[in-house]
């Protein structure tokens, strides 16, 4: 049941792994910025992450080379998805699938 | 960051003020705006702040631990909020005991004095040990494989001994204040039941707390062994860190609460004798509670200002000066070692003086008196226990003091009386643990009385004294001098 940390990067961050999963899903459209992130997020998941979590996630992802932080252009510092980054998402994305399309055909056969 | 926040609202900006160093270079400018962009189409301020503030304690609690071999950092000993709590003691304490007045003594709960000074007492030991146990374990991580890391992990293991014995030497201290303030000289240990349970049980489970941040800290440093797989276990054990910062919040409030609300109070720590005042009365205390307060705030604005490192490698590269900042953090922690002496030994050297004084004052006003009895009596000091003759006994004789024929002393202005035709003998009970006497003879006589045949007026004092034994009588021995009384 348990899986290495290593395998699964966004696992591995605990309770920011949601979040890190918004913010990966986000940036692969482009680099943006806290605030960008923010409303994008909310826009595609209906989800307003506070800008204290976001900037935590966006450290950890940081940390374990998922994300990029660009050149600050004035003010404003944006981030890109690494390739790592991508990866990790995709590889997260897959599982979650998996796990979707077992949950909809039990579903299935129970309710039909 | 400095200064480059202009536009957030102030309690943003206090709160991003509240990330580490190395994260305000990184995500702070960013931040800021993210927060003033929030605020401009409507979040609440409150919310963004609150969201910064929860953000900050989680990074200053990453940021002060030690990376694991993949991963981040686990939470340990949260150590700015250690230094603010130890810091916030330091000051009201500090100012508890400067603000020194010479009101009556009276009674105290000593309990509550011993939980504030034993906490605090703790609270610094715990300071230091975070502080030394953060060098070691950046040398280790400078040094991940071969001998060298054995060695340092077995100096960091020795380093978590040291840290415990000094914990527990302070829990002893702690305990041994307790009961010295319950009256106990001689550290029995029945004396729990009369005064050192809180202060027991609070060092106790400080211990633990401790005890549980370095063993989590030691397991998760050496890295990929079979413990290491509870290592999250293992963190939230080493999150019982957090009760040791709870207990200082708490010791904290109840300390300042002490000091708003507390009438004067005196009590007894070992030999010395301390009476404290409330420490926001402005005719007095404020004077002193105020500087105390300032250096409280600029050690725990400087705390909050060293950078903290973050070894995982993305972020190591912005990380420039740990040697410098471990030696900051170890300056405060000196620092505040240095305050505290400095307070305590300035509120010893004043409230010893006032506290025995008060005795030997008594005695030579009730010497004065028996004399004045002596002279009435025809030279005889046999009627100071009752009137004769039209001559007033020692009770009447007005000199503030009351009198115990035959018994002991049962406080400073109660003084113990034994007397014959041509010598007295007269003992005053110090809480704080002290038996002084004066013996006077008048002539030389041939059976000793206070260790003593010819005439004069001895100055004596038995230390370490318990109450029911400081009772006046002619076979009563201390350290006697005739120039005055000696030191107990």
């Amino acid at each position: 049941m348990s899986r290495s940390p290593s395998s699964d990067p966004l696992s591995a961050l605990g309770r920011f792994g949601a979040p890190a999963s918004l913010i990966l899903t986000s940036l692969v459209t482009g680099p943006k910025h806290g605030y960008g992130l923010t409303k994008d997020i909310e826009g595609f998941a209906g989800v307003r992450l506070g800008p204290g979590t976001l900037y935590e996630a966006l450290a950890r992802l940081e940390e374990r080379g998922l994300v990029a932080s660009l050149p600050a252009e004035e003010r404003r510092r944006p981030y890109a998805i690494t390739e790592l980054g991508s990866k990790a998402l995709a590889d997260s994305l897959e599982r979650t699938s998996r796990v979707a399309d077992v949950a909809r055909s039990r579903l299935g056969a129970v309710s039909g | 960051m400095a200064g480059r926040g202009a536009g957030a609202p102030l309690i943003v900006r206090l709160a991003l003020r509240l990330y580490p160093s190395f994260w305000r270079e990184r995500y702070g400018e960013d931040a800021v705006v993210t927060a003033c962009d929030l605020v401009a189409e409507g979040q609440g301020i409150a919310s963004v702040a609150w969201s910064y503030l929860k953000g900050a304690v989680r990074a200053q609690q990453r940021s002060t631990g030690f990376a694991g071999p993949n991963g981040p950092s686990r939470v340990r000993l949260p150590n700015p909020v250690l230094y603010v709590c130890s810091y916030i003691w330091l000051g009201c304490s500090g100012g508890m005991l400067l603000v020194v007045g010479a009101s009556e003594p009276g009674t105290i709960a000593p309990r509550l004095v011993a939980l504030v000074i034993g906490l605090g007492m703790l609270a610094t030991t715990a300071t230091l040990s975070d502080a030394g146990a953060h060098i070691v374990g950046l040398r280790v991580r400078r040094a991940p494989d071969g001998r060298r890391r054995v060695v340092l992990v077995a100096g960091g293991i020795a380093f978590a001994g040291v840290s415990l014995a000094a914990v527990v030497a302070s829990a002893a201290v702690m305990a041994d204040v307790s009961v010295r303030l319950a009256g106990h000289r001689d550290f029995p240990f029945p004396a729990f039941a009369s005064g050192g349970e809180e202060a027991i049980l609070a060092g106790l489970i400080t211990l633990l707390a401790v005890l549980g941040g370095i063993v989590g800290y030691e397991v998760t440093r050496l890295g990929r062994t079979p413990v290491e797989r509870a290592r999250p276990w293992l963190g939230r054990f080493a999150g019982g860190s957090l009760a040791l910062e709870a207990a200082m919040v708490v010791t904290s409030v109840a300390a300042w609460g002490f000091l708003l609300s507390a009438p004067p109070h005196s009590f007894s720590v070992g030999r010395i004798w301390l009476t404290t005042d409330n420490a926001l009365r402005p005719d007095t205390g404020w004077l002193w509670a105020l500087p105390m307060g300032a250096v409280a705030l600029l050690l725990v604005l400087g705390a909050l200002s060293f950078p903290r490192r973050r070894t995982e490698p993305a972020v190591s590269a912005i990380s420039r000066r740990p040697a410098l900042s471990a030696l900051g953090s170890v300056a405060v922690s000196l620092a505040l070692l240095g305050v505290l002496s400095w307070g305590v030994a300035l509120a010893s050297r004043v409230t010893y003086g006032y506290g025995y004084s008060a005795a030997e004052t008594n005695l030579q006003t009730a010497l004065t008196g028996a004399l004045m009895n002596y002279t009435s009596a025809d030279f005889s000091f046999a009627g100071l226990d009752r009137q004769t003759g039209g001559i007033s006994s020692l009770a009447e004789i007005d000199t503030g003091l009351s009198y115990t024929f035959g018994g002991s002393s049962i406080g400073e202005h109660d003084v113990s009386v034994a007397s014959g035709r041509t010598w007295v003998v007269l003992a005053d009970w110090q809480p704080a643990g002290a038996c002084f006497f004066i013996a006077d003879l008048r002539i030389s006589v041939d059976r000793r009385v206070a260790g003593q045949t010819g005439p004069g007026t001895f100055y004596g004092v038995v230390p370490y004294s318990p109450q029911v034994a400081c009772r006046a009588r002619r076979d009563l021995r201390g350290d006697e001098s005739t120039e005055g009384f000696p030191s107990p």
